[in-house]
């Protein structure tokens, strides 16, 4: 069985090794068929080409000479016209000018004139407000005079009416000052009268202290001692 | 009333203050006196001794050292602190009367003084004295919780009015 099967193995890979070479040659025929077609045809081409490229040639030739000559007419009418449109700006700038100067001249002469007129008239306001100031001022200057004179003579009055008040208010003050002054003076002599009175005892005491300490021996103190207790005994302090 | 022998003690005593010092110095006595050799010494010997040690003045020294025999005899090693401790205790509800003197008064009129008190007062009476030299001549005194006023300075603030009368009189006199 094994030795069929690879027989038949070996049948099948030779099969296709023929295809195979079959295929390689059909391919390479085919190739040089087409090489051999293109090599019969390309004089064919190459003429129609050519001529082709000859009247594209032509034509072009033709289209160019044409355009120049149409340039050149164009260039020509355009210098004409140039030409034409300087002459003619010339002219209008010289009216310009002429027109322009006839207006400055005319506008001059009138602003000379209402220059003039304004002049006049300002001098003339300037007179008029002049003298009415001058009116008003001394007008102003009379009343102002007047004014001052009446407010002088009330302030004269004023003052003296306050300087005589003010000098009994002055006077009154001192007076009712002077009297309370005595009050608070006599106040004081008083209670410092009280307090001496008050602190005499105190001082009385402290003076006899001293007194009766330099002036009282032993014997003298045990003596007083001795009495106050016999007081004591005697007034029940002891029950 | 403590056992008769230390009644001495309390008879021989006045003032508080000077009862505790008493009572101070017969401790620290008796805790050397029966706790170190003292070799058979005479019991008042050894306390003149201590007490000069503890610089006690005169007064105090001799009325301790002046007590009787039978009030030593009655302390020994094992009863001293209890004895002194009772003692304490025993005074602490006796009669206080707190006194205030113009003057410091020496010992021997602290004496003559408490014995005044003792016979006129209560027998079982202690002292606390205190100078003031403002009451400047007699005695204050507190007895049963009232403050007594017998001295100089008290007199003149009764006659107080009598006194500003008497010194107008004088200025206007001259």
């Amino acid at each position: 069985m094994l030795d069929s099967l690879l027989t038949e193995t070996g049948s099948l890979t030779l099969l296709i090794v023929v295809l195979l070479f079959l295929v390689v040659v059909l391919l390479l025929f085919l190739v040089m068929n087409n090489r051999r077609m293109s090599n019969m045809t390309y004089p064919v081409y190459d003429f129609v080409v050519k001529d082709a490229q000859k009247k594209a040639n032509q034509i072009t030739h033709d289209a160019m000479k044409e355009s120049r000559k149409i340039l050149t007419e164009a260039e020509l009418a355009g210098i004409k016209t140039v030409a034409k449109s300087k002459v003619e700006s010339k002219h209008v700038e010289a009216d310009y000018e002429e027109q322009l100067d006839a207006l400055t001249q005319e506008t001059q002469t009138m602003l000379t004139k209402y220059g003039e007129h304004m002049d006049a008239e300002l001098a003339r306001l300037t007179d008029a407000l002049e003298k009415r100031i001058a009116v008003g001022i001394q007008k102003n200057e009379n009343f102002l005079q007047e004014e001052t004179d009446k407010l002088s003579k009330q302030l004269a009055s004023t003052f003296g009416t306050l300087e005589a008040n003010a000098k009994e208010q002055i006077r009154s003050n001192v007076e009712a000052e002077f009297i309370g002054v005595k009050k608070v003076i006599e106040t004081y002599r008083q209670e410092r009268f009280a307090l001496i009175d008050n602190e005499l005892l105190s001082l009385i005491e402290n003076t006899t202290q001293v007194a009766l300490q330099k002036s009282l021996n032993l014997a003298d103190h045990t003596d007083l001692l001795y009495k106050a207790l016999e007081e004591a005994k005697s007034k029940g302090s002891f029950s | 009333m403590p056992n008769p022998p230390l009644h001495q003690l309390i008879a021989t005593t006045y003032t508080k203050d000077n009862l505790h010092k008493k009572i101070l110095y017969l401790r620290s006595f008796f805790s050397n006196y029966f706790f170190k050799d003292n070799q058979g010494e005479a019991i008042k010997l050894a306390l003149a001794k201590h007490l000069d040690g503890e610089q006690a003045t005169p007064y105090l020294k001799d009325t301790l050292v002046n007590l009787g025999d039978d009030f030593y005899s009655f302390f020994n090693q094992e009863n001293f602190n209890s004895v002194l401790d009772s003692l304490d205790n025993e005074v602490k509800q006796y009669p206080i009367i707190t006194m205030y003197v113009p003057v410091l008064l020496p010992p021997s009129e602290v004496e003559k003084l408490g014995t005044w008190l003792r016979t006129n007062v209560s027998e079982q009476i202690f002292m606390e004295l205190s100078v003031d030299q403002s009451a400047i001549g007699g005695c204050k005194f507190v007895w049963n919780g009232m403050v007594h006023d017998f001295s100089l300075s008290k007199r003149l603030e009764g006659h107080a009015t009598e006194i500003k009368q008497l010194l107008k009189n004088y200025d206007t006199n001259g």
